[in-house]
């Protein structure tokens, strides 16, 4: 016998050894999926569950927390008051909420939802964002199990011909008609607006809508390009945005680098008449960060917690007012709501609606209900029409006015008026002694305050077009 | 040195060596009858993982090349398998090959100037042209820019991507023992010991390398075909993330580089970590990974593979002595 | 019309900029150089200064610039550290484990950072404003940047040609065996190297703090981005990351006239990738 034999039966030990290694690891996760996922087997069910993933992780991460809080919160308060009443059970049933995270990654999105699906879950959430949405969406089409999206703004996601995606917030294509409109009622109104927003599908959606409706309007477009999201540095296009004498900024696209151009147009001491960003002014880390550069930036917002919906029948939902939501968000994780969380608890409130009006737990008898609801939350109004698209809620323009963010457009809800020019950004400022905690305490002593309690009744009345290409200010 | 393993598998194709292989096909390939779908979803990810991994260690493994720009041949096989399934209608399989051809043909055209660079300037020219291709992806109108593609809901169906993707696996694997055991393989090894001689002795290195990445552009691009027809949506963040480079790293290092079925053990050990992980914690993945990854680096460089063959390998040889002296006595 | 103005404006800001990308790759190209290793863990360090800067200044109010003297003493006690546990046990061996190695670092620091901090952006909020200058607008904060970037060149400068170890650093560089020969103890040499270059990478952390809002994941595309300095300004040569740094800053800055943001980070790849394929050693190296 040669050693090169046993070389030989050592490697093919080896081998099998290795297989056998592979094998047990993928029987030890299959028994461990298979248990996790395996679906209740009782006989009726006895708890409505809803699942999901949210970005908790990766670079939609602190968006993705928001909106789980104001699902969190939605699901506490239904629990609490004795769950969702199914009239076809005869009985109240508690919600429970399944997440995952999703590390922002459309492969774990496209895993965790085909677990969902297996789990048993009734109805679906998306997670935030486009992109992760759309990654969602066909699993849930595929299994008939109803998907509500809440951050998913894209309008593309409604063009795909799914029957089970339906969307509570308004489409991309809404958020910067409104900001056109204000600018459009100015006086004296500015001429030269600036284009600059990120090259993501959901500011693109926003962009391809805003420029036809801004040269429509008579505005000039004297610089329009995109951006990579993840670029740290924009003096370069903005000292160019500053020689072409624009008035007006519009662009945007998340949260870093709203900040970032803040920054840069403050340290380059660019004046410009009015900023308006995409998300995150809406943000309060914006004040928090940037002090007083916040000071006259806009946003486009889905929801503002001083819009008060409450007359409006039929009124949906144990949350009074936007008031009242942001003082319960604020008491229950002691930082203040975006519109995130707003639309993200509205979602639950939609489908609370859905359940009990129908009386059924199936997907499709609930998607079919909702193409029928018309109604208000204190998120605003909820109507959709066949794609599933929403075309009910309409969109405000909030702006930061010392320290206070000011909902400034429709003028029928404004809190304030546009401050306009608003001189952007700020003189050169110097905050050194002063730390971000103690700015933030501030921010927090200091809620969104309401002066008028108005009612959003001409907010309606103005908004309430199908389309956001034919919306006008009355 | 984990590159330096001359690892050739040895053994052949007997009986005995192709049980295990058996079973484990046969074991995949009635899961979808007898499992729900989320095991499906999960066993489809780690098939992938499992081509990816394979395909990286082909070109890798065997010549010593490190690809750092690796994600963009799955990206391409990704972006070329829903262009000509939404552009040029065609069906899917054909789509799916489209792809893995786009990436091969990648691979062979930027081959030529890079891989006249050695060590880790080879590996930095590929990770900026990776990058270089996600930023222009990402402007091109041609490839609808940042928004990408969605696979139409039609062409979803859990159970015939699953098998597409072990057809590719194991097709994958196949590829690596072929070319491990053929002509190109030796020649690979003799450029990998050194370069310089085996030039000197008449390989045409550039023609092997080239042809080789080529083939792991391949099948890395049929894989990411087969991906992004279960993702169903494509965008070039995702499809050219580096995330998807430094996961196939991990794999091929932590089970062996240059083995036949290193890159399987890896992929099953850390895509059920990262699975098991990311349904429960949060972030804690990226920190087992990176402890993995430099546990592996210094105790064993070879990977889970030669710390089993020398184990064995060290158990036989000594029965073996033992024997020998017994009959000796 | 593009006006001279402008132009001059947008050289100003690339050189200012490319600066303080020069001095974000110099320890990375010291590291490379000196002892072959191939870092990719530097952007990681680099946020682990910028993350140090962050609580000092939310802790104890204490301005970036101050906390220099917090985040370079830790940067060399983390780089020495990392040396003595992890890197030299592969340095020796093929230039690709200490790769492996160090990214399996890269990993584990942004996962901690991550674990630690949370996924949440920070920044740090003070504002210094511009100075004006016949119509040029001069951001104080890049202004820092960029003085501290020639500081620290020049204080290398000083640290090789006049003192002992920083000699030895650059015999090693010429000539490892001749300069055992000579008696220089080249793991000390390294330990030495990879403690500053460490301290750096650190140090850039602080002044980024200055600049821009850093999150947990930023490390690796600071990483990239020295790489692509380094290979242009030429391996194991200081000078050469500083004109390395100022060669991208300025064409990255001036192409925007003619180019898409969105496409300007495709920009310096294919520089890269062009200066590699025709010319390896780098704008400033020799073979």
């Amino acid at each position: 016998m040669t050693s090169r034999f046993f070389f030989r039966r050592a490697i093919s030990t080896a081998a099998v050894a290795a297989i056998v290694v592979v094998l047990v690891i993928v029987v030890v996760a299959g028994v461990y999926i298979y248990t996790t996922s395996s679906k209740p087997k009782t006989s009726g069910p006895s708890v409505i569950t809803i699942g999901m993933t949210m970005p908790l992780s990766g670079s939609l991460a602190s968006d993705g927390q928001m909106s789980l809080d104001g699902l969190k919160m939605w699901a506490q308060d239904v629990n609490s008051s004795g769950g969702i009443p199914v009239s076809s059970l005869g009985k109240s049933l508690p919600v429970k909420l399944i997440y995952y995270d999703d590390g922002s990654n459309t492969q774990t999105v496209a895993t965790d939802y085909a677990q969902l699906v297996t789990q048993g879950v009734n109805f679906l959430i998306a997670p935030y964002s486009s992109p992760l949405t759309l990654a969602a969406a066909p699993i849930a089409e595929a299994h008939h199990i109803l998907l509500l999206s809440h951050g998913g703004a894209s309008d593309s996601i409604w063009a795909k011909g799914y029957q089970y995606v339906v969307g509570v917030l308004s489409p991309g294509s809404q958020y910067m008609i409104p900001v056109i409109d204000m600018l459009n009622s100015l006086n004296p109104k500015p001429t030269n607006i600036a284009f600059f927003f990120g090259n993501d599908p959901f500011s693109l959606s926003v962009m391809k809508a805003v420029e036809p409706y801004a040269l429509s309007k008579g505005f000039k477009i004297v610089f329009n390009q995109t951006y990579q999201e993840s670029a740290t540095d924009f003096t370069p296009q903005l000292s160019q945005i500053a020689s072409t004498g624009a008035q007006v900024l519009i662009g945007g696209a998340h949260f870093v680098d709203g900040e970032t151009i803040m920054r840069n147009l403050n340290s380059l001491g660019v004046k410009l008449d009015l900023v308006s960003l995409l998300v995150a002014p809406d943000d309060p880390h914006f004040l928090a960060d940037l002090g007083p550069l916040a000071n006259g930036v806009t946003v486009p917002s889905q929801w503002e917690p001083n819009l008060d919906f409450s007359k409006f029948s039929p009124y949906f939902g144990n949350i009074a007012n936007g008031q009242q939501f942001y003082n319960r968000f604020m008491s229950l994780y002691g930082i203040a709501p975006n519109y995130e969380a707003a639309e993200a608890y509205a979602t639950g409130l939609v489908l609370e609606k859905a359940i009990i009006d129908s009386g059924s737990l199936n997907s499709t008898v609930v998607r079919q209900q909702l193409s029928s609801e018309n109604f208000y939350t204190f998120y605003g109004h909820f109507q959709i029409d066949s794609t599933g698209k929403q075309i009910g809620h309409t969109m405000v323009v909030a702006q930061w006015q010392n320290g206070t963010k000011q909902t400034i457009w429709p003028s029928s809800v404004a809190t304030a008026q546009p401050l306009y020019p608003a001189s952007l950004p700020s003189q050169p400022v110097s905050v050194m002694s002063q730390s971000s905690s103690s700015v933030f305490s501030q921010l927090s002593m200091n809620p969104v305050s309401i002066p008028y309690q108005q009612t959003a009744s001409a907010l309606v009345t103005t908004y309430q077009v199908p389309t956001g290409q034919s919306t006008k200010p009355s | 040195m984990a590159l330096d393993g001359n690892m050739k598998e040895k053994g052949g194709l007997s009986i005995g060596n192709l049980i295990p292989w058996i079973a484990v096909a046969a074991l995949l390939a009635v899961a979808p009858y007898i499992v729900n779908a989320a095991l499906v979803s999960f066993l489809f990810f780690f098939l992938m993982w499992v081509a990816l991994s394979q395909s990286f260690n082909l070109f890798t493994g065997l010549t010593g090349y490190v690809n750092f720009g690796f994600v963009v041949f799955y990206g391409l096989g990704g972006y070329g398998m829903t262009l000509s399934l939404l552009r040029l209608n065609l069906p899917i399989y054909l789509a799916l090959l489209v792809g893995g051809l786009i990436a091969a043909a990648f691979a062979m055209v930027v081959s030529l100037p890079v891989l006249r660079l050695r060590g880790a300037y080879f590996a930095i020219a590929m990770l900026s042209l990776a990058q270089a291709v996600f930023v222009i992806f990402d402007n091109w109108n041609f490839v609808n820019s940042a928004t990408g593609y969605t696979i139409p809901v039609q062409y979803y169906n859990p159970q015939l991507q699953y098998y597409a993707m072990l057809v590719i696996a194991a097709a994958t694997c196949l590829a690596v023992y072929l070319v491990m055991h053929s002509k190109l393989g030796l020649a690979l090894r003799a450029i990998k010991q050194n370069e310089e001689a085996a030039v000197s002795l008449g390989v045409n290195s550039t023609l092997y390398k080239s042809i080789t990445l080529a083939i792991s552009g391949f099948f890395a691009g049929l894989a990411g075909g087969a991906a992004i027809w279960a993702i169903t949506i494509i965008d070039p963040p995702s499809a050219f993330d580096t995330t998807v480079t430094l996961t196939v790293i991990s794999m091929t290092m932590l089970g062996g580089f240059g083995t036949l079925l290193g890159p399987i053990i890896g992929s099953a050990i850390l895509y059920s970590v990262e699975y098991y992980l990311g349904l429960t914690y949060p972030y804690l993945h990226l920190i087992i990974f990176g402890a993995i990854i430099i546990g592996t680096v210094l105790a064993m460089p070879h990977g889970i593979m030669g710390v089993l063959r020398e184990y064995f390998l060290k158990g036989r040889v000594a029965r073996a002595t033992e024997e020998e002296i017994k009959v000796k006595e | 019309m593009v006006s001279t103005l402008l132009v001059s404006q947008l050289v100003i800001l690339g050189l200012m900029y490319g600066l303080l990308y020069g001095v974000l790759a110099l320890g990375l190209n010291i590291v490379w150089g000196v002892m072959r290793v191939v870092n990719i863990a530097h952007g990681d360090f680099v946020m682990v200064g910028s993350y140090t800067s962050y609580w000092a200044f939310v802790l104890a109010g204490i301005n970036p610039i101050i906390s220099l003297l917090l985040t370079i003493p830790l940067g060399f006690a983390l780089g020495t550290a990392t040396y003595l546990s992890l890197v030299k046990r592969v340095q020796g061996s093929e230039e690709l484990m200490s790769l492996f190695l160090t990214f399996g670092l890269s990993t584990l620091i942004g996962g901690l950072l991550l674990f630690l901090y949370s996924p949440t952006q920070r920044a740090i909020p003070i504002y210094l404003g511009n100075l004006a200058y016949l119509g040029l607008s001069i951001p104080v904060n890049i202004l820092i940047a960029s003085v501290y970037a020639i500081i620290v060149a020049l204080g290398l400068r000083i640290f090789f040609t006049r003192t002992f170890w920083g000699k030895a650093i650059r015999a090693v560089i010429d000539d490892k065996i001749s300069a055992m020969l000579v008696g220089i103890n080249p793991s000390m040499v390294s330990l030495l190297t990879f403690g500053i270059g460490i301290a750096i990478a650190c140090s850039v952390g602080s002044i980024i703090m200055l600049l821009e809002s850093v999150s947990p994941v930023s490390g690796p595309d600071l990483t990239l981005i020295s790489f692509v300095i380094v290979v242009l300004g030429g391996l194991g040569n200081p000078a050469g990351a500083l004109v390395g740094g100022v060669l991208l800053g300025v064409v990255e800055s001036v192409s925007s006239i003619a180019v898409n943001a969105a496409v300007t980070p495709a920009i310096g790849f294919i520089i890269l990738f062009i200066v590699l394929i025709v010319r390896p050693q780098g704008i400033m190296g020799s073979r």
